[in-house]
């Protein structure tokens, strides 16, 4: 096992390096130098030319990567452009509440898709299995930032039974947390939960047709016993391969999550950052999303030899 | 060590080789980690007109042998001799193959023929380098369906409307379509029902006079060997125990092995395997194969010098055998 | 007459192909006896193996059962499902074809092994861990505590189908269903499988069905032998009686396709045609089109008859047929 663990991450690095190239050079390839967004739209061309030797933006591209490759291990992510602020300290600030959401939407995705998926294959060519069909190709088809605003302005705004906008730290009180994380979590995970349904489903049906899921049946093992553990297994490695897919889509649609119910996380601070043209941020958000996208897939990755004992060498 | 002939023994005076064999040694993964030897050191000649049978369970090397043959499968040592023709060393090993005479018929018809195109079609195709026309192709195409017993009408179904034993009527003949000389059957019908396959065998047998084919026949069906074979030649874990004539062999075989597996072959006469004979444990692994003689393991038979010395190839009992209790088994 | 173990009376197993029904098995009888091993042999769309998984209500979804299956004097078409899970393995235990993939691979042995024992018995852990140690022992897995922690994909295919075995029998079933447990087993492996199951079958006391289109393989192991065609009973009765005095047409010809390795060099014929699909034969004989003896009479139905006592033959001519069994047999 320790070795698929070491071959994987070695096998991640030129991932990394592609990424952080091509992050990079959103940079050199922005329309509107990283100097002029800093100096502002008054600025005269010579204090923009002074800006761009002091932020080193002369320097051979190579030198500009290396350096930046170099602050970046070190997790110095410069400062903003615009309010001067350290990114990498916002980022810190920040990033704890996209994972949450990103989590809890995951939670939600699996909690509900697994079962969903077990049962409607179980109960296949009936209604139960065609409603789960109908619903989840709802889930599919409405975009999650609309499934957000309807769902503020019924469950906030009409029931009162939520809070529509707004944010409470975890260190200031879980329970507060959690109630305003209902609502955006819920949309947010809508279209991962009726992916996960429908190839749990499918997962599902083939496995339950394979020649050992038929020993199981004739040795008079409990059907129950059947679904949950001895298909499931075998099923989850399809589910995970889009777990994965997904985790990373849903990074991109917090974003708009974010924006609907005023979630201070990530999302926002690159929104911002991209409409002022503020490289460190764009830079720094987009290396710390590509990681966590990196990491999630290794994590599927090496899940894979967890879970089949033929992968592992 | 003296290499086996068993085109050699076949009482035959003057039949001439038209395949021979001479110390192949075919191994996958050659560069990697993974070598896998499926074959050591083999050596085996089939006389013109005469059909060789390859026996053996899994991993004893025959169907590598069939591949490398046909230029399938790598060859790390020996070299492969069709006719005086070395084919070996050809650059492009399948196509010599093909032009000096050999075709080769596979287990499952189903995967053999390409599900699109009308039968016919399929078995034109080893024509298309030589003959322009498509319809002349195509009627060649029918006339060897009928060959193989097929009507005419068959030319335009497609595989799915045909049942197995049809379908592998058509690969035979496609086989035949480039006029070959020497047929390779590597489990040609040991997917097909036991009434089925016992049809096939009779055309093989048919086709076989009629075209003055030669066959080199891989099975592991001892019933399908019995019928068809002239020479025999037994294989463990990559090499040959026993070759001889097949009515020898067959009847009164002399390495334990091939006693073995000749009585474990489900008869109705009531022959059960002599316990004196029953080979122990698993069949061996081809990555990791034992040390001296590759059987020693299993063999009720084995001696201390069994473990540590790998017996040559010799003459006993009028074939060639590797064992060196050979002369003990049989009074 | 003592009562017997398992009574199939009339078994009719419909299921849809291409839209409408047809039936797989029609009309089907058999009986085993206590201590009994019974073969089942036919080809392909005989319903053989349809009849293992309708004793074990196992058959695919939209599947319409009638006639009757009495298993210790209980009717199984009536049980309710939760009942008939009862059933399986602690009263039937079933062995399948291709024993490698009928285990789940991200399962060890030794799961698997536990979840059948638990399924049917509260045992403490370290009761069912002893049990399961003693039954891969039984079945004579060499080393059986360290098989338990081994994946399928570890073992040979031997091995995996003595696992099976283990199992199948862990609740104490009474009745051995075996369908094709060796067809892609190799042929010394396959005689030792065979072995075993005579000898758990003697040293218990249990009830076989085994089913194999094998009919040497079935001689080999069963004390009565039925032989199935398109979907029906042919011929039944004693082994010994089946192999001495065939008198079904296609017995007689399946008997011709069983290996005869004293007769080497002759090929002998199979049985022209195909078997038929389920539902497309037409009212009466089913063996008419391939029968070498057919006559007008055949276009009736047949129906299975006593010709002596525990004989059986579902053929009008049998009475005239009678005549020099095709192979020679010694017991």
């Amino acid at each position: 096992m320790t070795s698929t663990v070491v071959k994987r991450l070695l096998a991640i690095i030129p991932t990394v390096v592609v990424a952080t190239l091509l992050v990079f050079s959103l940079a050199q390839i922005t329309p509107g130098g990283a100097a002029e967004a800093a100096a502002g739209p008054t600025a005269s061309p010579a204090q923009i030319a002074a800006l761009k030797a002091q932020m080193g933006l002369n320097d051979p591209l190579p030198v500009q990567y290396g350096k930046w490759l170099w602050s970046l291990a070190h997790l110095q992510f410069g400062q903003s452009v615009i309010n001067r602020q350290d990114v990498g300290a916002e980022i810190m600030q920040r990033l704890p509440v996209t994972i949450e959401l990103t989590l809890l939407a995951l939670l939600v995705a699996l909690t509900v898709g697994i079962p969903l998926g077990i049962l409607s294959a179980a109960r296949r060519q009936t209604r139960f299995d065609a409603a789960v069909r109908g619903g989840s190709g709802l889930g599919l088809a409405i975009p999650e930032w609309l499934l957000a605003m309807l769902a503020v302005d019924v469950f906030a705004l009409q029931l009162g039974w939520l809070p529509p906008t707004g944010f409470t730290p975890l260190t200031d009180s879980i329970g507060a947390n959690l109630q305003g994380m209902i609502l955006p979590a819920l949309a947010l995970g809508s279209g991962a939960a009726a992916i996960v349904t429908r190839q749990t489903r499918g997962a599902m049906i083939e496995v339950l047709d394979s020649p050992f899921v038929r020993t199981a049946w004739a040795l008079g093992i409990p059907r129950r016993e059947i679904y949950f553990r001895f298909a499931l297994k075998n099923a989850l490695i399809s589910v995970i391969t889009v777990v994965g897919l997904i985790a990373g889509a849903l990074l991109g649609v917090a974003i708009l999550i974010e924006r609907v119910f005023v979630i201070p996380g990530m999302g926002s601070m690159l929104v911002d950052g991209v409409g002022q043209k503020d490289f460190p941020v764009m830079q720094g958000v987009t290396v710390v999303f590509v990681a966590i996208v990196i990491l999630i897939n290794l994590a599927v990755d090496l899940s894979y030899a967890a879970l089949d004992p033929r992968i592992r060498r | 060590m003296p290499s086996a002939r068993a085109g050699s023994l076949d009482g035959s005076a003057g039949a001439t080789t038209l395949l021979e064999i001479r110390g192949l040694t075919v191994t996958y993964g050659l560069n990697t980690r993974h070598r896998v030897r499926a074959v050591s050191d083999v050596s085996l000649q089939v006389g013109v007109g005469r059909t060789l049978a390859l026996i053996g369970e899994s991993g004893s090397g025959k169907s590598s042998i069939a591949r490398a043959i046909c230029g399938l499968a790598p060859v790390e040592a020996g070299s492969i001799w069709m006719d005086g023709h070395e084919l070996t060393t050809a650059t492009d090993r399948p196509v010599a193959a093909g032009e000096r005479g050999i075709q080769i018929v596979f287990q499952d018809p189903v995967s053999a023929l390409d599900p699109r195109w009308p039968t016919w079609r399929s078995v034109a195709e080893p024509l298309q380098r030589h003959v322009d026309s498509a319809e002349e192709r195509r009627e060649r195409a029918l006339v060897l369906l009928e060959r193989v017993g097929l009507d005419r009408s068959f030319g335009d179904r497609h595989p799915h409307q045909l049942s197995g034993g049809q379908r592998q009527r058509v690969t035979i003949a496609r086989a035949l379509a480039p006029a070959p000389r020497l047929v390779i059957l590597d489990e040609a019908v040991s997917a097909l029902d036991v009434s089925v396959r016992n049809e096939i065998l009779v055309l093989l047998d048919d086709l076989k006079k009629q075209g003055g084919l030669t066959y080199l026949l891989i099975s592991h069906d001892m019933g399908a060997v019995a019928q068809m074979a002239t020479d025999v030649a037994v294989m463990y874990l990559g090499r040959v125990v026993e070759a001889g004539e097949a009515a020898r062999v067959i009847k009164e075989p002399v390495h334990p092995y091939t006693d073995a597996l000749l009585a474990a072959v489900p008869t109705v006469s009531g022959d059960v395997i002599d316990p004196a004979f029953r080979p122990r444990g698993e069949i061996g692994d081809t990555a990791h194969p034992p040390p001296g003689c590759r059987y020693h393991p299993r063999c009720p038979l084995a001696i201390e010098r069994c473990a540590t010395e790998e017996p040559a190839m010799r003459t006993v009992h009028a074939r060639l055998t590797a064992c060196h209790r050979a002369e003990e088994t049989r009074p | 007459m003592n009562a017997a173990h398992l009574a199939v009376s009339n078994l009719r197993v419909m299921l849809a192909r291409q839209g409408r029904p047809v039936p797989v098995i029609d009309d089907l009888s058999l009986e085993i006896g206590e201590g009994e091993i019974v073969g089942m042999v036919g080809e392909s769309g005989s319903g053989k193996t349809m009849t293992a998984l309708a004793v074990l209500q196992l058959l695919p979804r939209g599947a319409e059962v009638s006639g009757s299956i009495r298993l210790e004097g209980r009717e199984l078409l009536d049980l309710p499902e939760s009942e008939m899970q009862q059933v399986r393995g602690a009263r039937v235990g079933m062995v399948f074809q291709e024993p490698v993939a009928a285990l789940n691979p991200v399962f060890t042995i030794g799961t698997q092994l536990l979840a059948a024992i638990n399924a049917h018995r509260d045992l403490s852990r370290a009761d069912a861990r002893a049990r399961a140690v003693e039954l891969l022992g039984n079945v004579g897995l060499p080393e059986p505590e360290m098989r338990l922690r081994q994946y399928p994909h570890q073992l040979s295919g031997g091995m995996c189908q003595r696992a099976m075995l283990a199992m199948a029998l862990a609740s104490g079933a009474r009745l051995l269903i075996c369908d094709e447990p060796t067809t892609s087993l190799d042929v010394t492996i396959q005689d030792e499988i065979i072995r075993l199951i005579r000898r758990l079958a003697v040293e218990s006391g249990i009830a076989v069905l085994f089913i194999s289109h094998d009919l040497g393989l079935v001689s080999r192991l069963c004390h009565r032998v039925a032989v199935v065609y398109a979907g029906q009973v042919v011929e039944a009765g004693p082994t010994s009686t089946l192999l001495r005095e065939p008198r079904h047409p296609y017995t007689r010809a399946l008997l011709r396709c069983v290996p005869n390795l004293h007769e080497v060099g002759v090929v002998h014929r199979g049985i022209p045609g195909t078997p038929p699909l389920p539902g497309s034969s037409p009212p009466g004989c089913r063996f008419r089109p391939r029968c070498e003896f057919a006559v007008d009479a055949c276009a009736a139905p047949q129906v299975l008859e006593p010709l002596a006592e525990d004989h059986l033959v579902r053929c009008g001519r049998a009475g005239e047929l009678a005549g020099q069994p095709p192979i020679a047999v010694r017991s």
